[in-house]
């Protein structure tokens, strides 16, 4: 069964379209949304969880139809969007009072001793929070009632690196289990890259790429040539380039590449980059 | 839904508590001054509660928030409905109390006098539901800030039809006036709370329908 399953998902706006998406996190791993600032990973994740009304497509989480079992499923995800959307007021007490009558599997005790672990103080109004203490708080809820998958919009963006750090570990025990997957989204890559099994790449509203990351480091290295071996290259096996007056600088399948070329190794926010420019132009 | 209106009444404990002894105040005015204005008022006046908790929500952005947990957009709704229930039924049982425990109290508690007081049935509800029942699908359909100009339009209008109709037929309404005060006090306070239930269940499937298609 995977987590999520997403097909032909369109959502068109005035001046933007989310278009023909098609994607699959299977169960037990972390799937990493990367995309630049109005790429559509918050639309994306509004879809799945039924903020926004798509116009054409199929959901399905955790194995079930999410147009008719939605509140069932949301029973088993753990939700933590860019700003936790809790009142001012509200203390640790208060929250828990209200998440034990919403969620069947409410664990008051997993809730504060996250808590504690996080060092969130049970006493403060939630308004006094800092960015890291709100996010902390978000995740304290996200993981106390037993859930099967998380989705997190832009979760750890604004975290300084400590914090961070912390973040990142916790979602990597909560993978531990094969029934537990991760759809995180950033435009911060190195975050991802640390942490993710798959990578997505979206870019406009469409879809470039979505990969094991492994695969994806495998299949791609990055290259450092004149424009003149550039263009004795197989056009197909060249993903993205940047030339400049000191030479060129190529994503490049490792496949394609004749023998002789030194294909050095790159990382995932490299890739995205040179797609992302490819793409534009 | 428990949980939607555990969070509403913290909310409104916390927030609104400074509204209590404005009450309180009301309610002596109006035992003193043996005015039922003052006693009708605070239901008037606690009608507007369930738009300012949807302001705080909207704010606070819980209302994305909210819709990532196990909620319909209809129990999200619903909540709002029964918070708005209950505040004018809590007010109105309570106002009957203190005007009950006040006549009985001065010795005046005469026919005419309870027949006054039960006729708190028939406004208590009405004047308590009308702000929500106008205000809620406004606001559920366009969100807080549109929504308050949406209502105030509305209320504008509706205002302006009302004054020009008394204007146009104030002989015919004292007919009316004089007509419905033979009316049976039992058959009034059926009349008023059926009144007061079908604006209430209409507002309401609404208010369902226009937050269901809205985008958040």
């Amino acid at each position: 069964m995977n987590a999520i399953e997403i097909r032909g998902l369109t959502k068109s706006y005035k001046d933007f379209t989310l278009d023909n998406l098609n994607l699959t996190l299977p169960s037990g791993c972390i799937m990493g949304l990367i995309g630049e600032n109005g790429a559509g990973k918050s639309t994306t994740i509004k879809l799945l969880l039924d903020m926004i009304h798509k116009d054409a497509g199929s959901i399905t989480l955790l194995g079930r139809d999410a147009e008719t079992e939605l509140k069932d499923i949301k029973e088993d995800l753990g939700v933590v969007l860019d700003e936790v959307g809790l009142p001012e007021i509200f203390k640790a007490k208060h929250i828990n009072k209200i998440m034990k009558n919403t969620y069947r599997n409410w664990d008051e005790d997993k809730f504060f001793g996250l808590l504690k672990d996080l060092k969130v103080p049970v006493n403060k109004k939630f308004k006094d929070f800092s960015r890291g203490m709100k996010m902390k708080m978000g995740i304290a809820i996200a993981l106390s009632h037993d859930p099967k998958l998380l989705i997190l919009d832009e979760a750890t963006n604004g975290l300084d690196p400590v914090i961070r750090d912390e973040v990142t570990d916790i979602f990597n025990d909560f993978t531990r289990d094969e029934g537990h997957s991760v759809l995180i989204s950033s435009h911060i890559v190195s975050d991802l890259e640390k942490l993710c099994d798959y990578v997505a790449f979206i870019h406009g509203g469409r879809l470039l790429l979505c990969e094991e990351k492994d695969v994806l480091l495998e299949q791609y290295g990055i290259i450092h040539c004149t424009e003149q071996q550039l263009s004795e290259l197989d056009g197909k096996a060249v993903i993205g380039k940047k030339i400049s007056r000191y030479g060129v600088e190529a994503i490049v399948k490792r496949d394609k590449i004749p023998a002789g070329f030194e294909v050095s190794p790159t990382n995932i926010e490299e890739l995205f980059i040179f797609m992302v420019k490819e793409a534009q132009q | 839904m428990k949980g939607l209106l555990k969070k509403d009444l913290i909310l409104t404990v916390h927030t609104y508590w400074l509204f209590l002894p404005f009450i309180i105040l009301f309610w002596i005015i109006s035992i003193a001054s043996e005015d039922f204005f003052f006693t009708i008022y605070p239901v008037v006046f606690l009608s507007a509660l369930p738009m300012g908790l949807i302001t705080v929500d909207e704010k606070c952005r819980w209302q994305g928030y909210a819709n990532s947990m196990p909620y319909t957009r209809g129990e999200i709704v619903t909540s709002k409905y029964v918070f708005a229930g209950a505040i004018a039924i809590t007010v109105t049982v309570l106002g009957i109390i203190v005007q009950t425990l006040s006549h009985a109290v001065k010795g005046t508690l005469t026919a005419a006098a309870a027949e006054e007081i039960l006729l708190m049935l028939v406004f208590c509800p009405i004047m308590g539901l009308l702000i929500p029942c106008i205000s809620l699908p406004c606001v559920f359909k366009f969100g807080i800030d549109k929504g308050k100009i949406a209502y105030l339009l509305l209320m504008g209008f509706a205002g302006g039809i009302l004054g020009f109709m008394l204007s146009v037929t104030s002989d015919s309404f004292s007919e009316i006036l004089t007509i419905t005060a033979k009316i049976p006090l039992s058959v009034t306070i059926c009349g008023g709370l059926g009144l007061a239930a079908a604006m209430f269940i209409i507002s309401w499937a609404i208010s369902i329908h226009a937050y269901k298609r809205r985008d958040l």
